[in-house]
């Protein structure tokens, strides 16, 4: 009876439009986030660091925290990139387990992401091309350089370049900004 | 020879047309009010789900969150919404699991004047790294410097699991200080290796998440 009686009191035609009105809205106020770039980790650094250019940051802190929730657990290097009118060659080595080389969309997806092995070296060798169909001369004949165990051509508007460089501890920091600093992004034509 | 009668309309007495009126201005009302509601029901619901992800998004397991399709190019609109407006950059979930726990193995809220233990299992060959954060995904300030463990740093037990602490006042062993930061959010990260890891193995690692349980508060 109770229920009949509430079925008679609901005005279901008013229920209905607050069902479509809250679906809607909730929608678009989604996919205005997913389209509103400002506040992307690419957007942040990008402000902050120079462009086309490999920029190892201090150790993150309180005082010095580039991103939010950016794990302290490792050493930096950032490259943001932009390929309008240029390409990037991005080299790096990751000598042990922990140390990663990921590229990243402006809006944050990944495009590629290298872990080294516990086991040996990884050296990485990439390149980064605007993503559209623009003849930019030919490149040179492809050969696989001597200790290098990855290759790539990658297609990206602009993005960033970030190796990661754990932190083992005092007394593998020296030798592992030295490592870090050895990591590259140049740009210029393939 | 047939009439026709015409009937004289009566005007409307003024307590029906008053009637009338708040009829329409009580139908008027509900109608914004219902409106109202459902644009704020739709915001809200949005940025929930963005900001602490839903099972369309996230899996859980026990107090962490695991977004499902962070960092891939794939992503669903809430994953990619969700970097978009943190301003986090996260290994996709290709290569690493990323896990976020805001509240204890007990679902109460992971809180700085509590003190916790968090009692891993040994993960071989993988590399991890524990980080604690405020709410709003700053690092903790503390004396020590001391702000995460990772699978080189940590100080495990012999059996290779490990036990880190988190609390104010210092302890002996893996001691994470979260002095004065109110409601915390731990990060586990666990980095695929470079051949990367089978569903099963995947699904094995996710079953292997630290314990989160608290010790007491103050």
């Amino acid at each position: 009876m109770k229920l009949l009686r509430l079925w008679r009191i609901v005005d279901w035609r008013l229920m209905l439009i607050f069902f479509l009105v809250a679906a809607i809205v909730h929608l678009v106020v989604t996919f205005m986030a997913v389209n509103d770039q400002r506040g992307t980790a690419y957007a942040r650094l990008a402000r902050m660091l120079p462009h086309n250019m490999m920029t190892i940051t201090d150790p993150a802190s309180p005082h010095h925290q580039l991103l939010p929730f950016l794990a302290p657990d490792a050493r930096y290097a950032f490259c943001p990139f932009e390929t309008a009118d240029t390409t990037m060659r991005v080299r790096a080595l990751l000598p042990d387990l922990g140390w990663t080389l990921g590229i990243y969309a402006a809006d944050g997806s990944n495009l590629y992401f290298a872990a080294a092995s516990a086991d040996r070296e990884t050296s990485i060798d990439l390149s980064i091309v605007p993503a559209d169909n623009r003849f930019l001369g030919l490149p040179p004949p492809a050969a696989v350089q001597e200790g290098i165990d990855t290759q790539q051509t990658i297609a990206a508007q602009r993005g960033l370049i970030v190796v990661r460089a754990p932190d083992r501890g005092e007394p593998y920091r020296a030798e592992s900004k030295a490592i870090l600093a050895k990591a590259t992004c140049t740009a210029g034509r393939i | 020879m047939a009439s026709i009668e015409l009937q004289t309309l009566e005007p409307p007495s003024p307590m029906s047309l008053v009637r009338v009126v708040i009829l329409i201005l009580l139908r008027a009302a509900g109608l914004i009010l219902t409106l109202m509601l459902a644009v704020a029901v739709g915001i809200w619901s949005s940025r929930y789900m963005v900001a602490r992800g839903s099972p369309l998004s996230t899996d859980s397991y026990g107090p962490w969150e695991h977004w499902r399709d962070i960092g891939r190019e794939n992503a669903d609109p809430y994953s990619k919404a969700h970097l978009a407006t943190t301003g986090k950059l996260r290994i996709s979930a290709d290569s690493a699991g990323i896990f976020e726990a805001r509240t204890d193995s007990q679902g109460a809220r992971l809180h700085s004047s509590c003190n916790y233990v968090i009692e891993g299992a040994h993960m071989p060959g993988l590399w991890w790294s524990l980080a604690v954060f405020d709410a709003r995904g700053h690092l903790i300030a503390n004396d020590a410097d001391r702000y995460a463990f990772t699978s080189d740093t940590i100080a495990p037990n012999p059996n290779g699991s490990f036990i880190v602490t988190l609390g104010r006042d210092a302890r002996p062993g893996n001691w994470l200080p979260t002095s004065g930061a109110g409601r915390l959010v731990l990060v586990f990260t666990v980095l695929d290796p470079a051949t990367g890891l089978s569903d099963e193995a995947r699904a094995e690692r996710n079953r292997m998440l630290p314990v989160i349980r608290r010790e007491g508060c103050s």
